[in-house]
C-alpha cells in the first residue's frame, strides 16, 4: 500500500479486521470489547501516519494492536488479576453443527483467557500461523525462546481444554 | 482436541466476517476520537503543562516592570526554566512516539522507563518543591508581618499536619493513577522476558 489517506486506512482495517477482532477478543470480555477495539483502531491510526514500511504490514499491525491490548486498562476492576473469566462461559447444549462449532470457539477463547497476558500474545500469533521468525520480531523474544514458549503454552492450552471437556 | 482441530476452531469464528464491520467503521470517529490509554493522557498533560508554562513565562515578568533589573532577571530565569521544561518533556514525547515502532518487549521497557521517570518527577514536585514553596511563602509572609516567634511556632505546628496530609494524599493519588499501572507493566515485562 502506498500513500497515507483515510481511504487507505479504512481499506487496511477492513482487510485486517479478523486479526484485530481476535486480538481484542483474547484481551477483553464482552463488556470491554468495543472499548478495546476503539483503542486499537486509534493506536493504528496514529501509527499509520508514521509507518515507513520498514517491516511487513502484518508485523506492524500485530505489534501496534498487541501493544495496545497488552497494557489496556479496563475501566472497572471486575475480576481479580488477569483472569477474564472466573467461571466457564454459559454455553447452552449445541443444537446443531453450527452451534457446536460456536461452542468450541467459545471454549477456546475461554481457555486462552486463562493464560497469562504475555502467553496469549504468543499463542495468538502461533494460531494465526505466523512463522517463528515473525513472532520473534513482533514480541522481541529470541527465536529459540519462541519455540520453547510455544510448546509450553500449547501444553497448557490443551490441559485447559481437556479440563473443560471433562468438567 | 488435537493441534489440527485447534487451528480449525481458531479459524472458524463466524464473527470474523467483514460484513459486520462495514456498518460500524467510521473513520472520522476514529481519527477524532480521544484515546483513554494512560500514555495518551500523559501526553495531553504534558502538552497542557508546556502551553501553561509558556503563557506564564511570557506574562509573569510584566508584574515587575517597575524595576528593569528585576524584570530581566525574571525573564532570563523563566526562559531557562521553560527551555529546561521543553527539553525534559520533549524527551517524554519522543519516547512515547516510538512505543509502536519497536517489539512488544522493547515497548514495555520504554513504557516502564517513561512511567518511572514521570512518577519520580511527580514525587519531586510533591516532596521537595511543594514543601519548600510552602516554607518560603510562609516565612516571607510572617517576616513581612513582623509576627513574633511564639505565634510563628503555633502557625507552623498547626499547618504542618495539613502539609503532611497533602503530601500523603498526593502520594496515594499518584500511585492510583500511575504507580499501580507501572507495577502491572513491570509484571508483564518480567513475564515476557523470563527464560
Amino acid at each position: 500500500m502506498s500513500g497515507k489517506s483515510d481511504v487507505n486506512f479504512e481499506a487496511l482495517i477492513k482487510e485486517c479486521h479478523p486479526i484485530i477482532y481476535k486480538i481484542c477478543r483474547v484481551y477483553s470480555d464482552k463488556e470491554d470489547f468495543d472499548d478495546l477495539y476503539q483503542e486499537v483502531l486509534i493506536s493504528l491510526w496514529k501509527s499509520f501516519k508514521s509507518f515507513e514500511g520498514r517491516s511487513k504490514w502484518s508485523t506492524w499491525l500485530y505489534r501496534v494492536a498487541l501493544n495496545t491490548a497488552l497494557t489496556y486498562q479496563r475501566k472497572e476492576k471486575r475480576r481479580k488479576g488477569d483472569i477474564l473469566y472466573e467461571d466457564a462461559p454459559d454455553i447452552a447444549a449445541p443444537k446443531d453443527e453450527k452451534d457446536e462449532k460456536e461452542a468450541e470457539v467459545e471454549r477456546l477463547y475461554h481457555a486462552i483467557a486463562q493464560l497469562k497476558k504475555d502467553d496469549r500474545s504468543v499463542i495468538l500469533l502461533y494460531l494465526d500461523e505466523r512463522k517463528y521468525e515473525e513472532i520473534a520480531e513482533i514480541t522481541g523474544l529470541t527465536l529459540s525462546n519462541v519455540g520453547v514458549r510455544v510448546n509450553r503454552i500449547k501444553k497448557k492450552l490443551f490441559q485447559l481444554l481437556s479440563q473443560k471437556n471433562d468438567g | 482436541m488435537d493441534e489440527k482441530q485447534l487451528f480449525d476452531t481458531w479459524k472458524s469464528d463466524h464473527h470474523l466476517r467483514n460484513e459486520e464491520l462495514e456498518a460500524d467503521l467510521e473513520i472520522k470517529k476514529i481519527t477524532h476520537a480521544k484515546s483513554h490509554d494512560l500514555f495518551a493522557k500523559i501526553r495531553r498533560n504534558i502538552i497542557v503543562e508546556l502551553a501553561l508554562s509558556t503563557i506564564v513565562a511570557i506574562g509573569f515578568p510584566f508584574f515587575f516592570t517597575g524595576d528593569k533589573l528585576y524584570f530581566w532577571i525574571i525573564v532570563i530565569l523563566l526562559a531557562c526554566s521553560v527551555a529546561a521544561t521543553f527539553f525534559v518533556y520533549g524527551r517524554y514525547l519522543r519516547d512515547m512516539n516510538q512505543l509502536n515502532e519497536v517489539s512488544l518487549l522493547q515497548s514495555l521497557e520504554k513504557k516502564i522507563s517513561i512511567l518511572s521517570r514521570y512518577v519520580r518527577q511527580l514525587h519531586v514536585y510533591m516532596y521537595i518543591i511543594a514543601p519548600v514553596s510552602f516554607f518560603i511563602g510562609f516565612s516571607y509572609r510572617l517576616h513581612d508581618d513582623h509576627i513574633e516567634l511564639k505565634r510563628w511556632i503555633y502557625l507552623i505546628a498547626f499547618s504542618l499536619p495539613f502539609l503532611v496530609l497533602f503530601m500523603w494524599l498526593c502520594n496515594r493519588y499518584v500511585y492510583a493513577l500511575y504507580g499501580k499501572y507501572l507495577k502491572q507493566v513491570k509484571g508483564l515485562f518480567d513475564d515476557l522476558n523470563e527464560g
